[in-house]
């Protein structure tokens, strides 16, 4: 577990580069796999309950859903987007030992993530404050459960990127230490999934 | 008349876009972002699997969201060599995008249906699933009383003999006959085995009250009891009348 992950381009004798490894890998550990696969079916099946369940009642959905404002989540897809390229940006940079990039891009990741969860309080107060309340109706019942989930993920996704910035100031990484940057940042892009079909779901769909 | 969108397109088809960019989106954050290009083939084998299936079961929950009939795709597409399949009346009018929607929602559906039971699907799409024709009657109540004055002189006497036929009564139609009540509703000969008869003895009976009216010719009727029953009809008709007097 003490072993120093050195990422730089390793040299052979002669000087030139050795051929790049053409070994797949998983990035993180299977484990990390199971969880965020698992996770992932669990929203696909949420998405299922959802869709079927609008089809029971398309005009309370239909109407319920043109009381949410499109740019909200617009806004919140691009902080979302823009965190996983800052996040994917950094476990690059950790691989290149370009320490001073990685921290930087974690913590604009981090800031994005703020602005996400800002911009999911503003609309939450916003529609209770017009009296949509999750007991209002089916659609605000499941709009407010499939946000809340996806928002208890995001949490627990900056705490993950809080670690990440820990671990990317460092100057060597164990082999554990390594993995886990890359299991957090698949977490991290799972939770920017996720967003992805839930703005579809809840701010797109007719 | 289908929904459309604040943009004028199909609300089905928008949808299916919605969802198809939602998911390609997703395949390439699985691809880029969390590396999956370079995972072994089977991880990467799974989420490509996951986006796919996820993927087709909401497009088939939203087209069945969306109400819309089941079209078969051979009355959409015309083959060559024969003629062309006769288009549904629920299809008609529909653009090149509804069709187009149409189609990829009923082929997602067929999908997810092979997925979730392939023995079931194969049999289930064999039959036709299109509406051909709905035929709808409008059947308006109207009373003698109201529609008499209307008439001309020959249906007046019609009505005087055979009266208006009613709602789940062909017993009305003969007037009112004195026979014995039939099962259904009370009404005089209105059950379903003696049907026949009161109507043909009504032919039969024509309007013999009615001075200078011809007598129908009762030979020429069809009878279900064999030869002579329009006759013995009558004879039972004359009786009947005689004994509601009494």
């Amino acid at each position: 577990m003490s072993t120093a992950l050195s990422t730089a381009p390793e040299k052979l004798n002669g000087g030139s580069e050795r051929a790049p490894d053409k070994r797949r890998h998983v990035p993180g550990e299977p484990g990390v796999w199971v969880f965020i696969l698992g996770d992932m079916t669990v929203f696909a099946v949420l998405f299922g309950v959802f869709v079927y369940y609008r089809g029971k009642q398309p005009h309370l959905f239909g109407v319920s859903q043109k009381e949410l404002h499109r740019s909200f989540g617009a806004i919140n897809t691009l902080l979302l987007l823009t965190s996983s390229l800052c996040v994917i940006t950094a476990v690059r940079a950790i691989r290149a030992q370009m320490r001073n990039l990685a921290p930087a891009t974690i913590v604009v990741a981090f800031i994005c993530g703020c602005g996400f969860l800002v911009n999911k309080v503003l609309e939450w107060s916003d529609l209770v404050s017009h009296g949509h309340k999750p007991v209002t109706n089916n659609f605000f019942m499941y709009f407010f459960v499939l946000t809340g989930i996806h928002a208890f993920h995001l949490i627990i996704g900056m705490g993950v990127l809080v670690t990440l910035f820990v671990f990317s100031r460092r100057k060597t990484l164990s082999k554990w230490q390594y993995t886990f940057v890359e299991g957090g940042a698949c977490f991290w892009h799972m939770v920017d999934l996720l967003w992805v079909v839930l703005f579809a779901l809840l701010y797109l769909m007719h | 008349m289908a929904r459309r969108t604040d943009h004028g397109l199909h609300a089905q088809l928008a949808t299916t876009i919605v969802v198809l960019v939602a998911f390609i989106k997703v395949r390439f954050i699985g691809l880029y972002f969390m590396e999956l290009r370079e995972a072994p083939v089977a991880l990467r084998l799974v989420f490509e699997g996951y986006c796919a299936v996820v993927c087709a079961v909401v497009i088939s929950c939203t087209s069945l969201v969306a109400g819309s009939p089941r079209i078969d795709l051979k009355l959409l597409q015309p083959s060559a060599g024969r003629a062309p399949a006769p288009a549904p009346d629920c299809g008609k009018g529909l653009t090149s995008t509804s069709r187009l929607a149409r189609i990829i929602s009923e082929f997602t559906l067929r999908l997810g249906r092979r997925l979730a039971d392939p023995a079931a699907s194969s049999t289930a799409t064999a039959a036709p699933t299109a509406l051909a024709r709905i035929d709808v009657d409008t059947h308006n109540l109207v009373f003698d009383a109201q529609v008499k004055p209307y008439l001309t002189k020959r249906w007046q006497r019609y009505m005087d003999d055979f009266g208006l036929r009613q709602q789940a009564a062909y017993g009305l139609a003969v007037g009112q006959h004195p026979w014995r009540r039939g099962l259904m509703l009370g009404v005089p000969r209105a059950s379903l085995r003696s049907r026949p008869r009161v109507l043909l003895s009504a032919a039969a009976r024509g309007a013999p009250d009615r001075p200078g009216h011809p007598q129908p010719d009762a030979t020429n009727l069809l009878s279900h009891d064999g030869p002579g029953f329009a006759e013995r009809a009558h004879r039972r008709d004359r009786a009947g009348r005689k004994r509601l007097r009494t």
